[in-house]
Protein backbone atom coordinates (compact mmCIF):
# COMPACT_ATOMS: atom_id res chain seq x y z
CA UNK A 1 0.00 0.00 0.00
CA UNK A 2 1.65 3.11 -0.80
CA UNK A 3 1.68 5.80 1.85
CA UNK A 4 0.55 9.53 1.06
CA UNK A 5 3.88 11.43 0.87
CA UNK A 6 2.54 14.57 0.08
CA UNK A 7 3.95 17.52 2.78
CA UNK A 8 0.57 19.45 2.13
CA UNK A 9 -0.86 16.18 4.09
CA UNK A 10 1.86 16.63 7.04
CA UNK A 11 0.02 16.74 10.52
CA UNK A 12 0.29 19.88 12.31
CA UNK A 13 3.10 20.29 15.16
CA UNK A 14 2.59 21.66 18.07
CA UNK A 15 5.79 24.17 20.38
CA UNK A 16 5.84 25.48 23.00
CA UNK A 17 9.05 27.12 22.38
CA UNK A 18 7.93 30.96 23.49
CA UNK A 19 6.75 29.54 26.83
CA UNK A 20 10.19 27.91 27.42
CA UNK A 21 11.99 31.14 25.64
CA UNK A 22 10.54 33.51 28.63
CA UNK A 23 11.26 31.11 31.03
CA UNK A 24 14.86 31.12 30.42
CA UNK A 25 14.53 34.94 29.77
CA UNK A 26 15.88 35.14 25.77
CA UNK A 27 14.06 37.32 23.47
CA UNK A 28 13.32 36.32 20.05
CA UNK A 29 16.57 38.43 18.30
CA UNK A 30 19.00 36.18 21.28
CA UNK A 31 16.86 32.89 20.56
CA UNK A 32 17.89 33.74 16.91
CA UNK A 33 21.09 34.98 17.41
CA UNK A 34 21.71 31.47 19.15
CA UNK A 35 20.09 29.14 16.20
CA UNK A 36 21.66 30.89 13.79
CA UNK A 37 18.46 31.77 12.01
CA UNK A 38 16.66 35.43 11.62
CA UNK A 39 14.14 36.39 14.11
CA UNK A 40 11.25 36.88 12.07
CA UNK A 41 11.49 32.85 11.38
CA UNK A 42 11.51 32.67 15.57
CA UNK A 43 8.40 34.33 15.50
CA UNK A 44 6.86 32.17 12.92
CA UNK A 45 7.47 29.04 14.76
CA UNK A 46 6.46 30.23 18.24
CA UNK A 47 3.21 30.95 16.09
CA UNK A 48 2.98 27.50 14.17
CA UNK A 49 3.19 28.98 10.96
CA UNK A 50 6.28 27.54 10.17
CA UNK A 51 7.78 23.69 11.10
CA UNK A 52 11.48 23.80 11.61
CA UNK A 53 13.57 21.25 10.16
CA UNK A 54 14.86 18.33 12.99
CA UNK A 55 18.53 20.01 12.84
CA UNK A 56 17.02 23.52 13.49
CA UNK A 57 14.27 21.77 16.41
CA UNK A 58 17.61 20.53 18.01
CA UNK A 59 19.39 23.99 17.78
CA UNK A 60 16.09 25.57 19.41
CA UNK A 61 15.95 22.81 22.25
CA UNK A 62 19.62 23.32 23.16
CA UNK A 63 19.78 26.93 23.14
CA UNK A 64 16.82 26.80 25.83
CA UNK A 65 18.78 23.57 27.66
CA UNK A 66 15.32 21.65 26.82
CA UNK A 67 14.73 18.25 25.33
CA UNK A 68 13.74 18.39 21.92
CA UNK A 69 10.27 16.27 22.75
CA UNK A 70 9.63 19.21 25.54
CA UNK A 71 8.74 21.71 23.26
CA UNK A 72 7.99 20.04 19.71
CA UNK A 73 4.86 17.64 19.88
CA UNK A 74 2.89 15.94 17.04
CA UNK A 75 0.08 16.20 19.94
CA UNK A 76 -1.48 19.60 21.38
CA UNK A 77 0.00 20.50 24.94
CA UNK A 78 -1.57 20.93 28.17
CA UNK A 79 -2.23 24.26 29.26
CA UNK A 80 0.65 25.19 31.74
CA UNK A 81 -1.10 26.13 35.15
CA UNK A 82 0.76 29.45 36.58
CA UNK B 1 44.94 43.20 9.09
CA UNK B 2 43.78 42.08 5.91
CA UNK B 3 40.58 43.92 4.25
CA UNK B 4 37.78 41.61 3.77
CA UNK B 5 36.87 40.99 0.14
CA UNK B 6 33.76 41.72 -1.85
CA UNK B 7 31.50 38.71 -2.19
CA UNK B 8 29.12 39.80 -5.78
CA UNK B 9 26.74 37.37 -6.40
CA UNK B 10 26.55 38.37 -10.37
CA UNK B 11 22.97 36.60 -11.16
CA UNK B 12 21.16 37.71 -7.91
CA UNK B 13 23.03 41.37 -8.32
CA UNK B 14 23.88 41.80 -4.49
CA UNK B 15 26.88 41.55 -2.10
CA UNK B 16 27.32 39.67 0.97
CA UNK B 17 27.28 42.69 2.98
CA UNK B 18 24.35 43.76 1.12
CA UNK B 19 22.43 40.92 2.43
CA UNK B 20 23.88 40.64 6.35
CA UNK B 21 22.76 44.59 6.44
CA UNK B 22 19.51 43.90 5.25
CA UNK B 23 18.62 41.02 7.24
CA UNK B 24 19.37 43.35 10.48
CA UNK B 25 18.27 46.22 9.04
CA UNK B 26 15.62 48.13 11.58
CA UNK B 27 15.61 51.38 9.72
CA UNK B 28 12.74 50.78 6.61
CA UNK B 29 10.99 48.95 8.97
CA UNK B 30 8.25 51.35 7.96
CA UNK B 31 8.44 49.27 4.40
CA UNK B 32 8.19 45.66 5.46
CA UNK B 33 4.48 46.12 7.18
CA UNK B 34 1.97 43.81 5.22
CA UNK B 35 -0.03 47.14 3.97
CA UNK B 36 2.84 48.56 3.14
CA UNK B 37 4.14 45.43 0.59
CA UNK B 38 0.86 45.16 -0.84
CA UNK B 39 0.69 48.45 -1.92
CA UNK B 40 4.35 48.27 -3.46
CA UNK B 41 3.66 45.37 -5.15
CA UNK B 42 0.03 46.94 -6.36
CA UNK B 43 1.81 50.33 -7.53
CA UNK B 44 4.82 48.38 -9.04
CA UNK B 45 1.64 45.73 -10.87
CA UNK B 46 -0.01 49.06 -12.58
CA UNK B 47 3.48 50.96 -13.51
CA UNK B 48 4.68 47.92 -15.30
CA UNK B 49 1.54 47.60 -17.04
CA UNK B 50 1.24 51.69 -17.38
CA UNK B 51 5.38 51.04 -18.87
CA UNK B 52 4.24 48.34 -21.29
CA UNK B 53 1.28 49.70 -22.82
CA UNK B 54 3.48 53.25 -23.05
CA UNK B 55 3.44 53.56 -26.74
CA UNK B 56 -0.03 53.07 -27.15
CA UNK B 57 -0.43 56.86 -26.21
CA UNK B 58 0.33 59.89 -28.36
CA UNK B 59 4.20 59.84 -28.56
CA UNK B 60 4.77 62.86 -26.52
CA UNK B 61 2.70 61.26 -23.78
CA UNK B 62 4.59 57.88 -24.43
CA UNK B 63 8.07 59.10 -23.81
CA UNK B 64 6.88 61.00 -20.32
CA UNK B 65 5.21 57.68 -19.46
CA UNK B 66 8.04 55.40 -20.24
CA UNK B 67 11.21 57.44 -18.99
CA UNK B 68 8.93 58.53 -16.03
CA UNK B 69 7.20 55.51 -15.22
CA UNK B 70 10.59 53.25 -15.77
CA UNK B 71 12.45 55.64 -13.35
CA UNK B 72 9.67 55.01 -10.32
CA UNK B 73 9.62 51.39 -11.69
CA UNK B 74 13.41 51.04 -10.63
CA UNK B 75 13.20 52.97 -7.69
CA UNK B 76 9.97 50.27 -6.89
CA UNK B 77 12.07 47.67 -7.30
CA UNK B 78 14.84 49.14 -5.03
CA UNK B 79 12.49 49.20 -2.35
CA UNK B 80 10.57 45.89 -2.64
CA UNK B 81 13.95 44.58 -2.24
CA UNK B 82 14.50 46.16 1.19
CA UNK B 83 11.02 45.63 2.14
CA UNK B 84 11.51 41.47 2.06
CA UNK B 85 15.55 42.13 2.99
CA UNK B 86 16.51 40.72 -0.27
CA UNK B 87 15.66 37.22 0.12
CA UNK B 88 14.51 36.58 -3.35
CA UNK B 89 17.86 37.95 -4.29
CA UNK B 90 20.05 36.21 -1.52
CA UNK B 91 21.88 32.76 -2.12
CA UNK B 92 21.37 29.83 0.09
CA UNK B 93 24.69 30.66 2.07
CA UNK B 94 23.02 33.89 3.43
CA UNK B 95 19.46 32.85 4.52
CA UNK B 96 18.08 30.82 7.20
CA UNK B 97 15.95 27.39 6.29
CA UNK B 98 12.51 29.54 6.14
CA UNK B 99 13.80 32.51 4.02
CA UNK B 100 15.23 29.69 1.62
CA UNK B 101 12.12 27.61 1.51
CA UNK B 102 10.11 31.04 1.02
CA UNK B 103 12.51 32.23 -1.77
CA UNK B 104 12.42 28.46 -3.75
CA UNK B 105 7.95 29.07 -3.69
CA UNK B 106 8.22 32.15 -5.10
CA UNK B 107 10.76 31.60 -8.07
CA UNK B 108 8.13 28.54 -8.44
CA UNK B 109 5.06 30.78 -8.25
CA UNK B 110 7.17 33.68 -10.58
CA UNK B 111 7.90 30.80 -13.13
CA UNK B 112 4.82 30.46 -13.69
CA UNK B 113 3.84 34.01 -13.83
CA UNK B 114 6.44 34.75 -16.31
CA UNK B 115 5.36 31.73 -18.36
CA UNK B 116 1.67 32.57 -18.64
CA UNK B 117 3.11 36.20 -19.37
CA UNK B 118 5.44 35.14 -22.22
CA UNK B 119 2.60 32.76 -23.72
CA UNK B 120 -0.26 35.72 -23.79
CA UNK B 121 2.53 37.74 -25.46
CA UNK B 122 3.29 35.33 -27.89
CA UNK B 123 0.10 34.60 -28.57
CA UNK B 124 -0.83 38.00 -29.39
CA UNK B 125 2.43 38.86 -31.46
CA UNK B 126 1.40 35.40 -33.72
CA UNK B 127 -2.01 36.92 -33.92
CA UNK B 128 -0.71 40.02 -35.10
CA UNK B 129 1.22 38.20 -37.73
CA UNK B 130 -1.51 36.63 -39.18
CA UNK B 131 -3.47 39.92 -39.66
CA UNK B 132 -0.85 42.10 -40.74
CA UNK B 133 1.61 39.69 -42.68
CA UNK B 134 4.38 42.31 -41.42
CA UNK B 135 6.54 41.21 -38.36
CA UNK B 136 7.90 44.31 -39.27
CA UNK B 137 5.76 46.05 -37.30
CA UNK B 138 5.90 44.27 -34.24
CA UNK B 139 9.18 46.18 -33.59
CA UNK B 140 6.69 49.66 -33.51
CA UNK B 141 4.48 47.85 -31.38
CA UNK B 142 6.61 46.68 -29.29
CA UNK B 143 9.02 49.57 -28.13
CA UNK B 144 11.42 50.27 -25.63
CA UNK B 145 8.70 50.34 -23.11
CA UNK B 146 7.45 46.91 -23.50
CA UNK B 147 10.99 45.53 -23.38
CA UNK B 148 11.70 47.90 -20.17
CA UNK B 149 8.54 46.63 -18.34
CA UNK B 150 9.05 42.97 -19.29
CA UNK B 151 12.85 42.94 -17.89
CA UNK B 152 12.01 44.35 -15.25
CA UNK B 153 9.03 42.20 -14.40
CA UNK B 154 11.62 39.51 -15.00
CA UNK B 155 14.11 41.05 -12.22
CA UNK B 156 11.01 42.35 -9.40
CA UNK B 157 8.78 39.27 -9.37
CA UNK B 158 10.48 36.74 -7.07
CA UNK B 159 10.76 40.09 -4.95
CA UNK B 160 6.94 40.84 -5.27
CA UNK B 161 5.95 36.97 -4.92
CA UNK B 162 8.13 37.01 -1.46
CA UNK B 163 6.47 40.25 -0.46
CA UNK B 164 2.68 38.75 -0.89
CA UNK B 165 3.64 35.50 0.71
CA UNK B 166 5.46 36.82 3.33
CA UNK B 167 3.72 38.31 6.57
CA UNK B 168 4.45 42.20 6.95
CA UNK B 169 6.81 42.09 9.92
CA UNK B 170 4.28 44.07 11.86
CA UNK B 171 1.90 40.64 12.32
CA UNK B 172 5.28 38.68 13.72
Amino acid sequence: MLHNMSRNQEEPLFNRVESARSQVGLSRADLAKLTGVHYQTIGYIERGEYNPSLALALKIAKALSVEVSEIFSTKPFRKESK
Amino acid sequence: MKKKEKQFWPIEGVTRNEVIKSQNDTRFNFLRTRSSRRFMIVGLSTLTLLVALSSIFPPKISSYVSSLGGFCLLAGYLLLRTSVRHIADSPDELLDERQIALRDRSYLHSYRIIASVFTIILIAIFIRIDISESPVEILDWSGFGIWFALIMLMAGLPSMVVAWLDKGEDEI
